[in-house]
């Protein structure tokens, strides 16, 4: 196995391109793990993306909070710009594993994966987040999280995820998730709701749902429950039943998809109640 | 008479007022005791017994200085792997090592026909191979072994391994096993389907008893397999020398069986095959007896004449299994108007998976001990174990009696509910008597439930809460009792169970061999503690040397709560042997007889006159000039105790601990989410030895049946486990558990070591049904299978009120429930 | 093979590693200080943790070439060079907060964390901190006891916890 630590994105898109489906990208690597581990081609190479600087800050403007894909679940509970402008992604940055992974585990890393139960997914939706997705000699080409996620792979081969954008505006958020145990766990069902206010109304709302679908979703029937709307517990209740008509979820070893169901409901409502 | 003599509560102090200082800071759990009665050969009272204290291993445990098994590196070591069947029921066609054997670095590999020995943890069941010969029967079944150089290369020799395999059907379930168009897992010409082990006993007119019934109960329960998940891997180190001696590290519970077990596949003479027990990562009686990475690991340093190294992966951990088995219960109870048993008819069906392993002790012990608790006049019990095409059960943490009890304590607060009796107080009132006989034969002696009820649950104000809370709130109880070690070996011999060997150092060190297993239990400092307390000294004097075959007297191993009972007993005997010597020596220097002499505080004394005294090196070299090097041996043997009938050997013991637990819980009655607020445990430990160690044993296994009650699944699709790693197989985290209140009960056993019966199972079993109790108690529903997952509790209040309110808007249907109701 | 040069327990070592190999394998197998645990490989169970910089990582998922020049702490580096016990391991052995043991290294590293971070941690930010460690022997309890009355000496003490510098070596030319 080949080994590059790249300095710079250009390095990083160049050899991605070179190596293509052989290449792996070292980030936080707590999937790369599993990846390696079941075997790779002798000529594959490993890309190690942690000299780029680029990728592991956190900035702000006027309009957005970027991003960079290397931030990790630690720093994004730590950090100040992320507690001011998107304190929703300190909340699911917590709740993301235990410590040991919120060490390593980047922000970069919980979007690429596209687990249907992602942690910090449900935010960044609710947060109307997009991202940057780079390859060499392409000029960046922004999409939304949500779109990002839905697809698999999330990236194509020569693809590399940049920053995210969050954009910066007043809102009210909130964030529930149902586990079947209480640490070190990923999501039964979660929801993540965000609302711009206008006055007592509700200007624009978005609702993500993980744990409900194929991969983490908007829910865009609560969300029309909600816009226009005075938060009531009424409007909660009904948000929480149209999630739940929005939602597709499976049965699996942890729970049924009606028990998920059932709990879309429920925790929208309660996160709407929440607001 | 037994009210009078209810003990206060109090912390543990020292009775003997002794000065000298104890190395603990920790507090003692509290405590209920009748005043101390000192056995005859320790009239000084006790300075060690009772005491808390820090684990002796401590120290080395938290530098990480310890070596377990998998911590040990050997120069020219190899690497092993073993490849695994990806089939659940298959014949092997062909195995092709060639090519796996050309990669570079691969030294050897050996299949089944290598090994084609049968062999089996209990004599009546050998059934197992080391690897497959012919026939493949769960996913994860041993196939191959492959020794390297490095674990890469062992790993990638594996891929190379070519297995063709013709698919078998499957048997996966208790109803598939017992269908007769299904093959036979183990051929069996007696029979037409997968059923291992069937057990019918009948004690006591059972009949009569239901006919003079004025209520009869009868309901289904299910207990879902669970594991034990050691945090500790298996992990073996095999070492054959010039001298063709060899030499066994593992992660074992039972370096004895391993013993054995290895001269016997191996064809070698037990002498010489030493097998040494390192300290063991967890065990909770899952690596209780020989797995086949030990005896290959074994075979290959043999055939290669280098050191082999095997760790299980994780994966390869939920394959070794051994675990709790699925059980599906059929319970009948009859009952007198006020509640009197009359009649208990008992069927279970336990899923055994491939293999025997402890599986025909298991099916007993689902019947077994139903009636140790509370007074049972006759008693039915029919219990049947199958093969299924899964990874093989055996015993867990309660081994076989913690399934049933969840199902009688369910319904015993069903029966105290219809009858309108209160919960505790009913179960005070049929709880068996002290010095009893069960119906079944049992021999029952100390027996403190009845107080354990009482400390439980006045220490939660239950009568006051119980059907009180609000509704999403509840308390439950449930009690039970456990085992002090099986009465009978699980081979046939009239040999002690344990021995000891006591070695009196001349500076004042005392050495104690034992062939016990530390697995964390802490078996270690309870020899101490009994050796220290026998001779007066401090643990911290005291050596234990234990589990090595080479050095140590046989002891049957860290399994069926027996060790501080047996070991327990073989070390007082032989300290208690070395004290003798002791004491007449230095009856002669004060010139009074033997039976004045004490010993405490590392002083000998005369009790007559405790100035008259000596150190305890003086009092040692005076014995060793006397009497000669100063090493005495001990054993324990079980007095007989089976009765006369066919299976009586299942269930006897020298003594039951007794339990008695309280839940309080609060269910989010919007999302089924069960929070366990506190639980409360009383336990019956005869005499603790070290109040630190009973403690955390109870806190242990109220934790362990915590995620039994709540979460633990083992789950299987298409012939395969679905979840054999450890995010997906729930077990509790510290942000799930929650404060735990033990209370330590004193019976004083006549036949314990200073009256001390078991702590490290018993109190798992009343933990599981307590918490669903209190579920019930909460959500104004019973649940009848395990776990209780916030799914079924949403379930379990639709079904109660009759509709599907919570669940109506839904379209999808739900996955069938697992109950068979 | 690749170069790293890590601080290892306060010792610069230069070692030559596999890109793929895990920080466990590099510290158990190549530095043999194997008070560091395998308990499942996968980042499941804690019981591998590790402190890199100072935070706790799963030593098993960790690539061994991202510790370079960084520091790595393990629990043979908890207690001082002359082997006086650390305040955190002589309140485990107190506190009975261990039984087998396995999981106790990593335990130890995870509170070494979370104390150095809040020196007077709510019982319930202690268990957060934990729940990444499993343990199936003791229930928490004393762990969780262990690790508030550590707290309580170490602030009493007024020293801090396990000697670590959170800035990285200096890459020698």
């Amino acid at each position: 196995m080949q080994y590059y630590e790249p300095n710079f994105i250009d390095e990083a898109l160049v050899l991605l391109d070179r190596f293509g489906t052989n290449a792996h990208v070292l980030a936080g690597g707590t999937r790369l793990r599993f990846a390696l581990r079941r075997g790779v081609a002798a000529d594959a190479a490993l890309i190690n993306l942690k000299r780029i600087a680029d990728l592991g800050r956190i900035e702000d403007t006027a309009s957005d909070l970027w991003i960079g894909p290397l931030v990790t679940a630690a720093a994004l509970r730590r950090h100040v710009l992320v507690g001011k402008h998107a304190p929703l992604l300190a909340t699911t940055a917590a709740s993301l594993g235990a410590a040991q992974l919120q060490t390593v585990a980047t922000i970069g890393g919980n979007i690429v994966s596209a687990d249907p139960a992602a942690d910090l997914v449900p935010a960044l939706i609710a947060y109307s987040a997009d991202a940057e997705i780079l390859s060499a000699g392409d000029c960046a080409r922004i999409a939304t999280v949500e779109d990002i996620v839905s697809k698999r792979p999330a990236l194509q081969g020569r693809e590399l995820l940049g920053r995210i954008r969050v954009p910066i505006a007043p809102h009210r958020a909130s964030y529930q998730k149902m586990t079947t145990r209480r640490g070190l766990e990923m999501a039964l069902v979660s929801v993540a709701v965000s609302c711009r206010m206008g006055g007592a109304v509700v200007a624009d709302a978005r609702v993500a749902l993980a744990g409900a679908a194929p991969s983490v979703v908007r829910a865009r029937g609560a969300e029309r429950a909600l816009i226009g709307s005075r938060l009531s517990s009424e409007v909660a209740q009904a948000a929480g039943e149209r999630a739940a008509a929005d939602a597709d979820p499976l049965t699996d070893a942890r729970a049924s998809a009606a028990y998920r169901r059932a709990l879309v409901a429920t925790l929208t409502q309660r996160a709407v109640m929440e607001l | 008479m037994r009210e009078q003599e209810l003990p206060s509560v109090s912390t543990a102090t020292n009775p003997d007022g002794d000065a000298r200082p104890l190395t603990s800071a920790v507090e003692a759990s509290s405590v209920l005791r009748r005043a101390p009665q000192y056995p005859p050969d320790k009239p000084e009272g006790f300075s060690v017994v009772g005491k808390a204290g820090p684990k002796l291993d401590s120290f080395t445990r938290v530098t990480g200085q310890d070596r377990f098994a998998d911590d040990i590196f050997l120069p020219n070591m190899l690497f092993g792997k073993m490849l695994r069947s990806t089939q659940a029921h298959a014949r092997i066609l062909r195995i092709d090592t060639s090519k796996a054997l050309a990669l570079p670095g691969v030294v050897a590999i050996v299949t089944g026909a290598d090994i084609p020995v049968r062999y089996g943890i209990l004599p009546s069941s050998p059934d197992e191979m080391v690897m497959a010969l012919d026939t493949v029967r769960y996913v994860g079944d041993p196939i191959a072994c492959v020794v390297a150089d490095d674990e890469l290369t062992a790993e990638e020799a594996l891929a190379l391994v070519q297995v063709e395999y013709e698919p078998l059907p499957a048997v996966m379930s208790i109803d598939e096993a017992l269908r007769t168009d299904l093959p036979q897992l183990h051929p069996n010409p007696r029979r037409t389907n997968n059923i291992h082990k069937e057990v019918h006993l009948e004690f006591g007119d059972v009949e009569a008893g239901f006919a003079s019934a004025d209520r009869i109960f009868e309901d289904e329960y299910f207990f879902e397999g669970t594991t034990h998940a050691p945090i500790e891997q298996h992990a073996v180190m095999a070492q054959y020398g010039a001298d063709q001696k060899l030499t066994l590290w593992a992660a074992t519970q039972t370096p004895h069986y391993l013993h054995r077990i290895a001269a016997a596949v191996l064809g070698m003479p037990a002498s010489q095959i030493r097998v040494i027990a390192p300290p063991v990562g967890g065990g909770f009686g899952g690596k209780t007896e020989p797995f086949a990475h030990e005896l290959a690991a074994a075979f290959l340093a043999r055939k290669t004449g280098r050191p082999v190294k095997i760790t299980l992966t994780r994966q390869e951990v939920f394959y070794a299994h051994r675990g709790r088995h699925p059980v599906r219960f059929k319970l009948k109870t009859g009952v007198k108007a006020d509640g009197t048993i009359t009649a208990i008819h008992l069927q279970s069906w336990l899923d055994g998976g491939a293999y025997g392993s402890y599986g025909v002790a298991t099916t007993y012990y689902t019947g077994a001990l139903t009636t140790v608790t509370y007074k049972v006049p006759a008693y039915k019990f029919d219990g049947c174990r199958v093969f299924t095409n899964k990874p093989p059960c055996g015993p867990k943490r309660g081994h076989g009696t913690t399934q049933p009890r969840f199902a009688l304590e369910n319904q015993l607060d069903k029966i105290a509910d219809a009858l309108g009796l209160d919960a505790a107080e009913y179960r005070k009132r049929i709880a068996v008597d002290p010095n009893s006989t069960t119906v079944n034969g049992l021999r029952v002696t100390s027996c403190g439930l009845r107080e354990c009820i009482d400390a439980a649950t006045e220490r939660t104000r239950y009568k006051e809460k119980r059907g009180k809370l609000a509704r999403g709130r509840g308390i439950g109880l449930a009690a039970s009792s456990y085992l002090c070690g099986a009465g009978l070996p699980i081979y046939w011999n009239a040999m002690p169970q344990s021995g000891a060997i006591v070695k009196v150092d001349r500076g004042g060190g005392v050495t104690v061999l034992s062939g016990t297993s530390e697995c964390g239990q802490g078996s270690t400092s309870m020899l101490a503690a009994i050796i220290a307390e026998t001779l007066g000294v401090d643990p911290s004097d005291v050596s234990v040397c234990y589990g090595d075959t080479d050095l140590t007297p046989v002891d049957l191993g860290s399994y069926s709560s027996r060790v501080t009972f047996m070991a327990g007993n073989a070390a007082r005997d032989a300290a208690s042997k070395a004290r003798h010597l002791i004491a007449q020596s230095a009856a002669e220097r004060f010139g009074v007889g033997p039976d004045r002499v004490g010993f405490a505080g590392r002083r000998v004394f005369d009790l007559g006159n405790r100035e008259r005294s000596m150190t305890f090196i003086e009092a040692a070299q005076l014995a060793e000039a006397r009497w000669g090097t100063i090493a005495c041996v001990g054993s324990y043997t079980p007095p007989k105790l089976a009765a006369e009938y066919k299976g009586s050997g299942v269930g006897p013991s020298p003594a039951y601990s007794y339990s008695a637990a309280v839940a309080e819980v609060a269910v989010d009655l919007e999302t089924g989410e069960i929070t366990v607020e506190k639980i409360t445990l009383a336990h019956d430990v005869g005499r603790c030895i070290n109040a630190t160690n009973v403690e955390g044993q109870i806190e242990g296994g109220v934790y362990m049946g915590l995620g039994e009650a709540l979460m633990e699944e083992w789950p299987f699709r298409a012939g395969e486990h679905k979840i054999p790693n450890l995010l997906d197989y729930k077990t509790p985290t510290s942000l799930d558990t929650p404060p735990i209140e033990a209370i330590i009960v004193e019976t004083d056993d006549k036949e314990g070591p200073f009256g001390a019966k078991e702590a490290g199972q018993g109190p798992l079993n009343p933990v599981i049904p307590a918490i669903a109790n209190a579920v019930a108690d909460a959500i104004r529903a019973r649940i009848h299978s395990t776990p209780i997952t916030p799914e079924k509790v949403l379930k379990a209040m639709d079904a109660a009120s009759g509709t599907t309110l919570r669940l109506k808007k839904v379209t999808t249907p739900s996955k069938p429930s697992p109950v068979p109701v | 093979m690749q170069a790293i040069k890590v601080n290892v327990n306060g010792d610069v070592r230069d070692a030559m590693v596999e890109p793929d190999e895990s920080l466990l394998q590099f510290v158990r197998e190549r530095l043999q200080l194997t008070g560091t645990k395998e308990g499942c490989s996968t980042g499941y169970c804690g019981a591998c943790t590790v402190l890199v910089d100072g935070e706790p990582v799963n030593a098993c998922l960790f690539f061994a070439v991202d510790a370079d020049r960084r520091h790595v702490t393990t629990v043979e580096g908890l207690s001082g060079s002359d082997g006086t016990l650390a305040t955190l391991q002589r309140c485990f052995i107190e506190a009975a907060a261990l039984q087998c043991g396995f999981c106790t290294p990593g335990m130890l590293l995870a509170a070494a964390a979370l104390l150095e971070r809040t020196p007077s941690p709510s019982e319930h930010e202690v268990r957060a901190a934990l729940s990444g460690n499993i343990c199936r022997c003791t229930g928490y309890q004393p762990i969780i006891k262990a690790v508030q009355s550590a707290a309580q000496a170490l602030r009493r003490e007024g020293a801090s916890a396990p000697p670590r510098t959170p800035q990285r070596v200096q890459a020698r030319a």
